[in-house]
């Protein structure tokens, strides 16, 4: 029953709601969370010395992805359809600067823009298989941003207890 | 994915991969593979991880 409501909640409610409360009520569903992390270690101390990464996971885990990452600069590629623009709005509530591109179209000219993005600091938020998909099947260019650029990928994933996954091209 | 209020959640950090700059495209096609493993590893982690007592504890 909560489940059932909950689903029909993110639906409906949250996408007309429109992008700055779909960020403030992240936030606080964040804020509910017990969270634990696995394998941090790592890239904290490679951060603190600067190093820039790509950071690579499914599109599914898209929303929660923006709690996860380590540092302060970050870009990623959406394309020019507007289906992005709802997401894309969301992650600049979060500081999160996106690079206008698509992967399918002009793939060479977006892997250049995420490449100057690299020369200026940035890291890199990479979904391999989205957003087009098949889900959880890596494409070849995050390989190539990684090879081009010099960055080293950083694989990420997460689980939840008690979660529902997204009708696809919601919010998933 | 959004979870509901009040779920359990895990984020796993794999193992850094880094791509040489002169491979070729038979190589390239080994590391598209190393990805989409290490993260199926990386969200296989976080899933089993949901259940271990240890980590709860904490």
């Amino acid at each position: 029953m909560a489940k059932t409501v909950w689903r029909a909640f993110k639906q409906k409610v949250l996408l007309a709601l429109g992008p700055l409360p779909l960020a403030v009520f992240l936030r606080g569903l964040y804020a509910t969370l017990r969270v634990r992390t696995i394998g941090r270690e790592g890239l904290e101390s490679y951060k603190a010395e600067d190093g820039q990464y790509i950071m690579a996971f499914w599109h599914g885990d898209l929303l929660l992805m923006v709690f996860a990452y380590i540092g302060s600069r970050l870009t990623f590629l959406v394309s020019w359809h507007r289906d992005g623009e709802l997401v894309t709005r969301v992650m600049r509530y979060f500081g999160m600067n996106p690079t206008r591109g698509s992967s399918t179209r002009g793939g060479i000219r977006a892997l250049h823009a995420l490449l100057r993005k690299v020369r200026e600091g940035y890291d890199v938020a990479f979904t391999p298989d989205g957003p087009k998909g098949p889900a959880r099947q890596a494409q070849i260019g995050v390989v190539q941003t990684a090879r081009l650029s010099g960055l080293p990928i950083v694989p990420f994933g997460v689980a939840a207890l008690k979660k529902k996954t997204c009708v696809h091209g919601t919010l998933s | 994915m959004i979870p509901m209020p009040f779920s359990k959640v895990v984020f796993c950090y794999g193992e850094s991969i880094r791509v040489p700059r002169d491979v070729d495209d038979a190589e390239l096609e080994r590391y598209r593979m190393m990805v989409e493993d290490a993260l199926a590893l990386a969200s296989r982690r976080a899933h089993e991880a949901l259940t271990e007592d240890a980590i709860w504890k904490a």
